[in-house]
């Protein structure tokens, strides 16, 4: 049995990858609890050397390669979150580490302290980017149930297909009350890519055709009910969110 | 050239001196610049264990067996500086990791930025203990100190104070000259895993404090020292 499934969208920066897993290699306790799932597109040259990376590591490790789509949310995340088999799904990038040794002992005690939830709920870890440039406040790689995510079908909103889909994943099931936080897990987020960066300069770009498109504001009450529904046994009428208007 | 030499008493903390070394492993951007020196008392039960250390990780790092004794400052610390190579020279715990990758490259850099220290310095990265018991009291646990100013002063922690608060201490000295380099997005965790009221360990940490108190060790006198790194600062003024 996994607790853990890690994904994370990979392309050109197998530096970075293995500060990434080699912070997974040495700060998890139970490793054969931890799964780790490589997202590629299908015509990245490193494809290969991604599916050969799991040998040099202790916990399980699959690469799949996708066809490389601007929709980051649904063709990497929700496609890795769909392929875990982990009871907490987790997303990463592959410019980031996690800083805490024992940080999955300490995720699960904080998950077991909280059974109001009913296996409902997403977990707010520390990243070094939580609190970003206009004082926004939210995790940048949430840890989300299998179980939630089989409830509203999927990991990120589908329709969102890059940023803001943290915020606006944080913002439901802080609006349904199952945030459990985890501040003791800290994640350094380098952000090893500036403005001039073209891979950034695309994700302005989609990001600002989802806004002319009309997809913000995310309505979300329908996930939202359905979480509810999964915690409580039953509907509350106050379960209503609309996310991503900051 | 060895930029890094890292002092580390251990005992019975294979556990934690495998995280420890296993994070300057995984997080040193130089390996061939950084050697590291761990100090084992010629009674460690894991005495054997650590001979085999070096086969497992890809850094340079080299034992030495010394005798047990209640100053930990003078005869580990300063007692291992005649080993250290490198031009900077930090102190370490074996429950104590590095969390910040390439830190080195990021420490290098920004002594760097500091010439005008002429080669004197602290440099102050940020360890979990830094407020440590809600203290305000604002000190770095681990410091590093430049090989030009160790060899000026004559050690690293001043000798006369055993154990606690050498740290404190020292950091009083440099920040005294204003010769503190802040390098805080260096980040170490410090799990600080002994237990304060029933550990042996601690308990003799405790009375150890306690008889450097008792025996008028504090305060402690800098003003020789002071002299010594002021003019060595002031040299091509």
């Amino acid at each position: 049995m996994k607790d853990f499934s890690i994904v994370i969208p990979v392309r050109g920066n197998m530096k970075g990858l293995r500060i990434t897993l080699g912070a997974f290699e040495l700060f998890t306790t139970h490793k054969d609890k931890l799964e780790v799932i490589l997202v590629a597109d299908d015509d990245d040259p490193e494809l290969m050397d991604y599916k050969l990376i799991g040998k040099d590591y202790s916990f399980d490790l699959t690469a799949y390669g996708v066809p490389r789509t601007d929709n980051f949310c649904e063709s990497y995340y929700n496609f890795g979150a769909r392929k875990a088999v982990g009871t907490n799904i987790m997303v990463f990038n592959d410019d980031c580490y996690v800083q805490i040794n024992g940080w999955d002992d300490i995720v699960r005690g904080r998950i077991e302290a909280n059974p109001q939830f009913n296996g409902v709920y997403l977990v707010n870890l520390l990243d070094s980017t939580y609190y970003d440039e206009k004082g926004l406040e939210f995790p940048r790689f949430p840890m989300i149930s299998k179980k939630a995510r089989e409830t509203i079908g999927f990991f990120f909103f589908p329709q969102v297909r890059m940023w803001p889909a943290d915020k606006c994943i944080h913002d439901l099931y802080k609006a349904v009350g199952c945030v459990i936080t985890c501040h003791q897990v800290k994640l350094q987020h380098d952000h090893i890519y500036d403005k001039n960066d073209p891979s950034k300069s695309r994700m302005y770009r989609i990001m600002n055709e989802d806004i002319a498109n009309g997809v913000f504001p995310i309505d979300g009450n329908a996930q939202a009910k359905k979480l509810m529904e999964a915690i409580h046994g039953k509907s509350k009428d106050e379960a209503s969110t609309v996310s991503g208007q900051n | 050239m060895i930029d890094f030499s890292l002092i580390m008493p251990v005992r019975n903390n294979m556990s934690g001196l495998k995280v420890a070394l296993g994070a300057f492993q995984l997080f040193t951007a130089h390996p061939e610049r950084f050697e590291i020196h761990l100090l084992v008392d010629d009674n460690d039960p894991d005495m054997d264990d650590y001979f085999y250390l070096a086969e497992e990780y890809k850094l340079k790092i080299h034992i030495h067996i010394v005798k047990p004794t209640d100053n930990f400052s003078n005869d580990y610390y300063n007692w291992a500086l005649q080993h250290c190579r490198g031009t900077n020279i930090m102190v370490w715990n074996d429950d104590c990791y590095i969390q910040t990758n390439a830190w080195d490259n990021k420490v290098r850099a920004k002594i760097a930025g500091y010439v005008g220290h002429n080669g004197i310095y602290l440099v102050d990265m940020w360890d979990s203990t830094r407020f440590f018991a809600d203290s305000k009291i604002e000190f770095c646990r681990f410091p590093m100190i430049s090989r030009k100013a160790v060899d000026i002063v004559g050690f690293f922690f001043f000798p006369t104070v055993r154990n606690w608060p050498a740290d404190k201490v020292i950091w009083d000295l440099y920040a005294h000259i204003k010769r503190i380099i802040p390098c805080h997005e260096v980040k170490i965790q410090h799990d600080h895993n002994f237990d304060h009221e029933n550990d042996p360990s601690k308990s003799r940490f405790m009375r150890i404090l306690q008889e450097d108190k008792k025996n008028g060790v504090f305060p402690v006198n800098a003003l020789d020292v002071i002299a010594r790194l002021e003019a060595a600062i002031n040299e091509r003024l």
